[in-house]
């Protein structure tokens, strides 16, 4: 299920002016057209703050043929992906995620892994952890991610454990970690019992902002652990959960999470859809576009911009049933 | 649904099939355009459990391609 490159320009597109500048569109486009064609996904994810700007890019690759990975990476990112397209290790999905500087160019991958889900979530996401420490900081103690994983409530597990790789200046080993099965009147507790270090009374306000509007279901916690946890903190709230983007576009935009025009442009391309720009060579396929998820992230708790709100819009290439009806 | 794969997972996994190539993917569209009981047999036969199969026929159109883009997206994110 390959969702190829050339696609990522119709998503950027179709984010709009209120997201991204000319500039950034046609980086974007231009940067992802680089890829072999290998990805079954891709991301695009935008600042809800300010005007239009950058979009950070991922794309999310299922296991490939040994040999595709010398072709999407070089560096040490090129060994994790080595071990999961040979099957070593146990990972379902694979992201390689590209932050885009405020001049629109987009840098080194940093490199995310699903472990396993079911019970031996745990032990695969120790494999992995060490699998990415070994990669990218060879000889130096890599995180103790048990820490994390023998503390969840029941029904949490760990969706995915990353190296920011991508990011300048991280020369120690650091994961991050996305727990996800969170129920949001959890979070509080779950960072209490974590013995989490950042401020309380933001993660309380971000966390009555995803009880307020997740509908149904979980929301992610995302927590970067080096030797200890980091004051860091990320909530994640699906897409399909929340009750109503409208209102919660509104919320962010009273908080100063968002921008008068992104909310509105979110409000209007959060439900997914067909992407008019069909693949000619393919009529049977269609291009699913839509928001994925909204993040509500905490980056310090001593500056006062700390607290931000990001939109993740997911494009993947589906059989077409319109007409079938 | 048996253990602990879910919806997602078995349509991500269907899907990928369906796409591995052209003739598997011209076979899949026939078998559904053809009847909602060849459409099962031939969801089941990539993998799919009878329970969830028996679900997704009923769907048509849009809806099919709305439950399909959410939770491929679901089991990729």
């Amino acid at each position: 299920m390959i969702s190829a490159q050339r696609h990522v320009a119709h998503a950027a597109r179709a984010l709009g002016a209120a997201f991204l500048t000319p500039r950034a569109e046609t980086a974007l486009a231009r940067f992802a057209g680089r890829y072999p064609d290998l990805a079954s996904g891709h991301i695009l994810e935008c600042d809800l703050r300010g005007g239009a700007g950058v979009a950070d890019y991922s794309l999310a690759l299922l296991p490939c043929p040994p040999g595709a990975a010398g072709a999407l990476v070089h560096g040490p990112v090129a060994a994790v992906l080595r071990g999961f397209c040979d099957g070593t290790l146990p990972a379902a999905v694979l992201w390689l995620e590209h932050d885009m500087s405020a001049t629109g160019e987009l840098g080194a991958p940093s490199v995310f892994l699903a472990p396993l889900a079911g019970p031996e979530n745990g032990t695969a996401a120790e494999q992995l952890a060490h699998a990415l420490c070994d990669a990218i900081w060879p000889g130096q103690p890599c995180p103790q991610v048990r820490q994390i994983t023998g503390h969840l409530p029941p029904g949490g597990f760990l969706k995915q454990i990353g190296a920011m790789a991508g990011r300048d200046g991280l020369t120690e080993p650091s994961l991050r970690l996305v727990i996800d099965g969170i129920a949001p009147h959890a979070v509080l507790p779950l960072l209490e019992r974590l013995g989490w270090p950042g401020p309380q009374d933001l993660a309380t306000e971000i966390a009555d902002l995803a009880t307020r509007h997740l509908a149904s279901g979980a929301c992610r916690v995302d927590l970067d652990l080096a030797q200890d946890l980091a004051p860091t903190l990320g909530l994640e709230l699906p897409a399909s959960g929340i009750r109503a983007i409208p209102a919660l576009a509104a919320d962010l935009r009273t908080t100063g999470l968002c921008s008068a025009p992104k909310a509105g442009a979110l409000a209007a391309r959060a439900a997914r859809h067909t992407l008019a720009d069909r693949n000619p060579d393919s009529r049977c396929e269609r291009l699913d576009f839509g928001l994925n998820h909204v993040k509500l992230s905490l980056t310090s708790g001593d500056v006062d911009d700390s607290t931000k709100a990001k939109a993740y819009f997911s494009l993947v290439s589906t059989p077409d049933f319109s007409g079938t009806d | 649904m048996s253990g602990d794969r879910s919806q997602a997972y078995y349509t991500c996994e269907v899907v990928s099939k369906c796409f591995a190539d052209d003739a598997t993917r011209q076979g899949f569209m026939a078998a559904y355009t053809q009847s909602p009981d060849a459409a099962q047999a031939y969801l089941e036969k990539l993998g799919m459990p009878d329970d969830m199969a028996a679900k997704v026929v009923t769907l048509q159109g849009n809806d099919l391609n709305l439950f399909i883009g959410q939770n491929v997206c679901d089991y990729l994110w």
